[in-house]
């Protein structure tokens, strides 16, 4: 996929500069041809056939380094997607000639293949966790101790994170469970009553910060690896777990250290865990594996399931509804993969010169 | 201060709105020219989507994006099909629920726009039917009340 969106990059590169500059030399014999009329005012043309050059030049940039030149891409995306909604307006709306239609939808294709091209290179270092890598860990003492970390709202990530125990404790881990706490007691659950859950939601969305007691985890401490659990509040990290991090006092705890993310969620996951790694990587640790899983069930029953269970404070209510409602805890393939999970970060390989180039 | 006013004015006065009022007209589907206006819904539907997907794992600790996120999961295209429904029917009146299964389609082109960022992007989530069907809810029933009302 990588190669083909390149190359499509390549072939706008050369439509758009080595078009431009044919159009600017030859457009009366090819607008002559095409049965178009003349350009009325020239300068304009001329403007026009600069700045789609500039714009080749600039999709032969992407493609000459693509993953360097995502900003390039982002500019590439505008710069197409307006010509293609200006010329659609002209075209609908001003009788502009159907010659220009086909520049139109061109460019109308490209702003959908550079988004794509966009959404394949945006963060490789998840899409690499995602496939179920684990990455090597940093050199130095392994006294094979790890502390789990997690806020838990409804249970499920506690149970996710007593599965990777299980796999850390097979492979001769010694495991210290940490639980998480908000200071205030607007995040617990039951959230008694519909407006405290408002307030949690909005809260979430507007990322207004929710503090976290502190962990008490002095920074020299002895585990070698630490497993940071959580769950997606509205398309990102629940709040008081990202309240660790916002908080500078506990960095100490994971910098220098392996680290890996899980989240469990009702089906968005990618930008919680996104933001989980990156909080993880800013304290200072080296993140070796992320895993994430979302509840079981089909949609869009999943989503009202949730809806229903995070109004009542307990599942397969309303009774009525019976078998239509959704489980709202991993299912057991879930957990199993969350073992060997635990069991994979135990066995993590240690960083040599080559594997962390590999990495 | 007249004169700045005047010039003020003035500079309003010519300012030329032609294009928003093309967009305008187009989002009442008129019957006569469905073309343009079947490009502008799939065109803001299927921006949406990828933007979306696109900005999933970028600038984490932006709330401005965060926001924008969530506004691209459901609420944004809902409503901006609500907006549609409503102001096509008030405008086209007798062609409500001809407009819902436009408005039905557009909901089938989000989904497949997600489903397909799974090519270049795996494992990935895709379109989220769970909250696009929460947008559903305020499209349709908003629509219906249109096809009923005009």
């Amino acid at each position: 996929m990588f190669r083909l969106l390149r190359a499509l990059c390549l072939v706008t590169a050369l439509a758009n500069a080595g078009g431009n500059v044919l159009m600017l030399f030859f457009y009366q014999p090819v607008l002559e041809l095409v049965g178009a009329p003349l350009p009325r005012d020239l300068h304009s043309f001329a403007f026009v056939c600069g700045f789609s050059f500039t714009v080749g030049l600039l999709a032969f940039l992407v493609y000459v380094d693509p993953r360097r030149s995502r900003n390039l891409i982002v500019i590439a995306i505008v710069g197409k997607g307006l010509y293609a909604a200006l010329t659609a307006y002209f075209y609908f709306d001003h009788e502009l000639h159907g010659f220009y239609k086909l520049f139109g939808i061109w460019d109308g294709a490209y702003v959908v293949i550079l988004l794509l091209f966009l959404i394949h290179l945006n963060s490789p270092d998840l899409a690499a966790l995602n496939a179920g890598r684990i990455l090597p860990g940093l050199p130095g003492p392994r006294p094979r101790k790890a502390l789990l970390l997690f806020y838990s709202l409804t249970g499920n990530g506690t149970r996710a994170l007593l599965r990777v125990k299980a796999g850390l404790e097979r492979n001769g881990y010694s495991v210290t469970e940490h639980r998480v706490e908000a200071e205030e007691a607007l995040f617990r659950f039951p959230f008694g009553g519909f407006g405290k859950f408002l307030r949690v939601m909005f809260r979430a969305i507007f990322r207004v910060p929710a503090r976290a007691k502190p962990l008490g985890i002095p920074a020299d401490h002895d585990y070698d690896l630490i497993v940071a659990e959580c769950q997606t509040w509205f398309l990102g990290m629940g709040g008081p777990m990202e309240g660790v991090f916002q908080d500078p006092a506990n960095h100490g705890v994971f910098a220098g250290r392996d680290v890996a993310a899980v989240v469990v969620c009702r089906g968005l996951w990618r930008r919680t865990e996104a933001m989980l790694v990156r909080h993880l990587q800013r304290a200072g640790g080296s993140v070796v594996g992320a895993a994430s899983f979302a509840n079981p069930g089909r949609e869009p029953m999943r989503t009202f399931s949730l809806f229903f269970f995070l109004g009542t404070g307990a599942p397969h209510r309303p009774a009525w509804l019976g078998r239509l409602l959704t489980p709202q805890y991993l299912e057991e393939a879930a957990l199993q993969k969350l073992h060997a999970f635990g069991e994979a970060l135990a066995q993590r390989p240690f960083a040599t010169p080559a594997r962390r180039e590999a990495a | 201060m007249d004169r700045i006013g005047e010039r003020i004015g003035s500079f309003i006065d010519g300012a030329d709105w032609a294009m928003l009022e093309a967009v305008w007209r187009h989002m009442s589907l008129p019957p006569g020219r469905l073309g343009p206006a079947l490009a502008l819904l799939a065109a803001v539907i299927v921006v949406c989507e990828l933007v979306r997907i696109a900005l999933c794992t970028e600038h984490v600790t932006s709330r401005v994006a965060h926001v924008t996120v969530c506004l691209l999961t459901f609420p944004l295209q809902s409503i901006f099909l609500a907006v549609v429904l409503v102001h096509a029917a008030a405008a086209h009146p007798g062609r409500g629920f001809i407009n819902l299964g436009i408005a039905l389609g557009a909901y089938a082109l989000w989904l497949v726009t997600g489903q397909a960022t799974k090519l270049v992007r795996r494992p990935s989530e895709g379109a989220d039917l769970g909250f696009m069907c929460v947008g559903a809810l305020i499209t349709f029933p908003v629509g219906i009340v249109a096809a009923l009302v005009y």
